[in-house]
This record gives C-alpha cells, structure tokens and sequence, in this order.
C-alpha cells in the first residue's frame, strides 16, 4: 500500500505541482484499478480516473491528514464514478432490478466454496470475474462487499431499496461463487 | 465498514490490491486541468522586496528631509508668532513702519538665542504682562491694516507680545516673502549641487525559480517540465559605473553576467512489464491457475542545465551617507544576451534534446528584457574605497514571439558583495 507523506500532501494541498505529481506516481494505479471495477470499457476508466484526480486534488484541503489517504482517495474515486454512472443511467434500473429480484425464484442458497478459493486467485482475475457479472450484481457487490457500504448507502446511491440492494448481494455473491467454483473444478 | 461474510471479506481484501496502469497521457491530461502552481515563494519575495524598498526609500527620504532641517536656510527665518508691530498704531499704505516707542520700563526683550533659530521650533512666548500703553484698544484693533500692506523691518531684537493678552491672538500678520510654517522644513533646491563618480564591482549568487504565470495554452512538455525542474542556482557578477549627486539620486549603468545552473527530473515513460506463471496440479499436471504479475517501472533522467547571459543595465537609484556607512536603493533595468547554453531539455515533441545540438532552432533564446531593485549598504573604508553588501531582486523574460516555444519568465533572489572606488 502506497503511502502518502505529509510533507508531501502539504505541498500538493498547496498547489504545487511536483507534490501532486508525487502523489499522482504513488496512487495512479490504484485509482485507475477502481475505475476499471466500476466502468464498462478502458476509456471510460481512463477518463473517470482523470476526473478522480482532478477532483481529489481541489477537494484535498477537506482531507485530514490523520486518516488513510489512500482511503480518502478511494472513496473519491468511488463517488466519481457513481457521479459518471447517475450522469449516463448506467446505474441499476430499480424497476428492471425488481423484476429480476422476483422473476428468480427464492434466493439461491450459499455455495460451499472452499476457504482458500479466493487465495488461489490473482486480483486481476478476480476483477475479471466480478465485470463479467449483470451491471447490477456488480455495482451493489463492488460497493457493499468491496467498499464496505451499508445497504442503505448503496440503495441511496443506486436509487434501489435496501431489500434490492440485499438480493442482488446475495445473487452477485453466488454467481461470482458458482463462477470461481466451475473454473476450479475444470481446470482441475 | 468491514463485510461480515468471510467470501465479501476475502473479495474486498484481493480487490483492494487491483491496481491497473493508467495510459501514458494521463498526467499530462490531468496537469492541464489543475489550476495553475501559485507561484507561492517568488510571489511573496517578489512582494516584500517590493515592500522593503518603498520602506528604504521612505526611510531615507524622511532621513534627508530631516537632516536639511537642521541647516540654516539662505532666507532669514522668523518666528511666526503674534507681531507686536501689528498691533501698534496704524501705518499708511505703503509707508514703511517705524518701530514703535517702547516702554523699557513695561517691555520684555526675548532673551539672545545662543544657537541659530531651528525652523522646527516656535519661539516661547513671554507671558509676563505688557505694559498698558502697548495694549491695543478694541478701535486700534478694527483700524489695523490689512496683513499685505504691512512691511517690517529687520528685527534684531524681538519684541514679544503675550498671547494672553486679551484681544492680542485675533490677528494674524503674514510676513510677506516667508511661507514657510513651524517644523516644515524646506530644501533649497535653487543651490545646484555636483556630482560625484564612482565604480561599482559586485559579485554574488542565490536562488532562482520559473514564474509560472503563464496563460493556459501551454503545451504538455511545459507541465512536465514545470513539475520536474527542482533546483535552480544562480551566480551573477556585475560592473557599474555610478554618478551620484549631492542630494543623494544617482544613476549608474553598467553590464551584468549571470550563470543560472538549474536541476531537472525528467520523467520517462511508464513501462508496464506483464508475466504470466502458470501454476499447476502436482499430481496431473493440469493448469489450475494463471497469474499474472506485472511490474510497473518509472524511468526518470536526472539533467543539469546551465545558462550564461551577459546584460546591460541601467538604473536610477538614492543614496544617502551617515558617516562612514552609506545606504542606497536602487531600481535598474536591461537587456540580456545568451552567451552560452548546456544541458538537456524536453522538446515540443517530448524528446530529450542537447541544448548544445540545436540544429533546429527551437530553442534558441532571444534577447530578454530584465528589471528589477536592489537593496544595499556600502562602509567607506578611507576616502576612495568602500565595501559593501546588497540584495538584488530580477525578473527576466524573453523578448519572444508568439510561436517561441521557450517563452518563460525567470527571477532570481541574490545577495553580493560589493567594492566600490570613488573617482573623485
């Protein structure tokens, strides 16, 4: 995990551009990584990105140097791409949502994974696997499970209910498993 | 807030370790929409130096004034106090006044002042009571004449009425051809003063930085280039030939040699390496996974620049001496050559290019203008020669067109030493 000095963060709240160029070194990656996880193509992630870091470099002054920068940086990273996906409807149709809550039947029951499934696996592949799930599995998995959302704050931010926002966990979460489970048991 | 499901929990913790490179562009991209770096240092030099020589300037002209009060003027100075003269019986118009009979018996003299009369100073009223034969009537009073038709005569010994006497403070007599009030000294400007020549070396060096303030069309090389110029370094050596006048302006005009040395970072591009290792069942053999690790190298070339230009300069200046110890300010301008360039820098297309392999003109400096003040302080050592130390503040710009892909603006914080000869 990179980390950020504060002598460093000082000059970039500043302005100066050295120090954010600094920063923008130590973080980039990461922050384009969490565009990837909330955008449909590479482009779409590249200008989100750009946009995080503009953001986050005028908004730096509310930034307290206590907390854990790359967090803080997170968490702008995150609302900037809801921001893009509430700009072009790309979030979750509450309706269609619904319907596909309803239309399947009772929730499908928790797959026994083994313990060391996701330890067997790369981050990039387990990205991989996450995009390839319905947008909306994806976005309520990536903000509750991976962002660490409360289903209220994801319901509130993909302008679903608390309850959609709680199925579509389970179903993204048992896609994802029945995924990493048949890729086990045919590679082996 | 942490998931509670152990699979949530795993998933974030591997998701949280993504990390993807972003394309090459993307800084240069981002570094065109921030707003412009403040040019924080220089701008606060740039102000308190400013600040600091309207103070000199200030100091040293009150200093001068105050000093010219201290010399007697050419004019004869008199006090301007209630004149007994004019409350004495009425003159005709343009007749010349007799002093008037005194009662030596009711009559104060103002006591012989053993030093010349400072302008700054009222003479003190004698407050003893005047005799009744000098008290003027409410009648005299009205019948005085009026202050322009009155002229006095030369007054060797002052005769000083009281204030206090009742009536006495409602008349006003204006001396004619003395304007001048209390305290309020006045340079004699009508006396020519000469002039005094000298010669002026100096030698010092300090920091310098890019202004940059500059519009927002700058191309992307100017942003990288901007973020990675860290150090700046310059020395500079002047020579000035001074003539100073005794009032204290002077001009002096000489020529200048600067070297700036300054440091860049030069950032390569980002090289992305990605290798693929397949991991397999031990016992048949089968690929059970991929991974994929991928390394992401920074490259950076660390440059050292050197500028040497040559500029002629001329100034305007104020130097005031106390004793032996002679400060001055100094606001001087000019005109600056390129003598000689070495190093590196990134050109339009992002290429590293040898300053000293231009071949394509590019980069190739105009002539730039410069400005700037100095602040100093010069101690005579005898009568000819004097050290001294000053502060100098410039700016310097090209004198460039508008396709001058190196338009730029430099200042430099320096402090010299200084030895000057006077020449007479």
């Amino acid at each position: 995990m990179p980390l950020a000095h504060p002598h460093t963060l000082r000059a970039a709240r500043r302005g100066e551009r050295a120090a954010q160029h600094e920063l923008y070194v130590a973080f980039a990656p990461r922050v384009f990584g969490v565009c990837l996880r909330y955008a449909s193509t590479r482009e779409e992630a590249d200008d989100w990105a750009q946009d995080t870091w503009v953001a986050a470099f005028a908004k730096l002054g509310q930034y307290r140097s206590e907390g854990d920068f790359g967090a803080w940086l997170r968490r702008v990273c995150v609302n900037t791409c809801l921001q893009h996906l509430r700009r072009g409807r790309l979030l979750v149709d509450a309706a269609a949502a619904e319907r596909l809550a309803e239309g399947t039947g009772p929730l499908p029951e928790a797959l026994h994974v083994a313990p060391d499934a996701l330890a067997r696996l790369s981050a990039a592949e387990l990205v991989a696997h996450v995009n390839a799930l319905p947008a909306g599995y994806r976005l309520v998995f990536n903000l509750v499970a991976v962002e660490g959302y409360s289903h209220a704050e994801a319901a509130e931010a993909l302008g679903i209910t608390v309850s959609t926002s709680r199925s579509q966990l389970v179903r993204a979460r048992t896609a994802l498993q029945r995924r990493l489970a048949g890729l086990l048991t045919v590679s082996l | 807030m942490t998931p509670e499901n152990p699979f949530d929990r795993d998933a974030a913790r591997l998701a949280h370790r993504y990390e993807a490179a972003p394309t090459d562009h993307a800084w240069a991209a981002i570094a065109a929409r921030l707003p412009h770096e403040p040019g924080r240092r220089l701008a606060l030099w740039w102000w308190s130096a400013g600040a600091a020589t309207l103070l000199a300037l200030a100091a040293l002209t009150a200093a001068w004034w105050w000093d010219s009060a201290a010399v007697p003027a050419a004019v004869p100075t008199v006090p301007t106090v209630s004149d007994p003269v004019a409350t004495s019986a009425p003159q005709p118009s343009g007749q010349r006044a007799t002093p008037p009979p005194i009662n030596p018996g009711s009559v104060v003299v103002a006591p012989p002042k053993p030093k010349a009369p400072s302008l700054s100073r009222t003479p003190r009223p004698d407050t003893r009571p005047l005799s009744p034969a000098l008290t003027p009537t409410a009648t005299e009073l009205e019948d005085a004449p009026a202050a322009e038709s009155i002229s006095h005569p030369p007054a060797p010994s002052r005769t000083l009425a009281s204030l206090g006497t009742p009536g006495l403070h409602a008349v006003r007599v204006e001396r004619p051809g003395v304007l001048r009030g209390p305290g309020i000294p006045c340079a004699d400007f009508g006396t020519r003063g000469s002039w005094a020549l000298g010669l002026r070396g100096f030698a010092g060096a300090g920091p310098s930085g890019r202004s940059l303030d500059t519009d927002d069309t700058r191309p992307a090389y100017f942003l990288l280039r901007d973020s990675t110029e860290r150090r700046q370094l310059s020395v500079h050596a002047g020579l000035r030939v001074e003539a100073v006048h005794t009032n204290g302006l002077f001009v002096r005009a000489g020529i200048d040699y600067a070297m700036q040395r300054s440091r860049l970072d030069l950032l390569g591009a980002t090289r992305v390496d990605t290798a693929l290792t397949q991991v397999r069942n031990p016992v048949t053999g089968a690929v059970i996974r991929v991974d994929t690790t991928t390394t992401i190298t920074e490259t950076s070339t660390v440059v050292h620049n050197r500028h040497q230009t040559l500029g002629f300069t001329g100034g305007l200046g104020f130097r005031k001496t106390f004793g032996a110890v002679s400060p001055y300010v100094v606001g001087e301008a000019g005109l600056e050559l390129l003598l000689a360039t070495r190093g590196k820098l990134i050109s339009p297309a992002e290429e590293l290019v040898d300053l000293a392999d231009d071949e394509r003109g590019w980069i190739t400096e105009r002539p730039g203008l410069y400005y700037g003040g100095t602040v100093g302080v010069d101690v005579a050592l005898n009568d000819r020669l004097e050290l001294g130390l000053s502060g100098h503040y410039d700016r310097r710009g090209r004198l460039s067109g508008i396709a001058d892909p190196l338009r730029d603006e430099r200042t430099a914080l320096y402090g010299a030493l200084n030895v000057r000869y006077r020449l007479e």
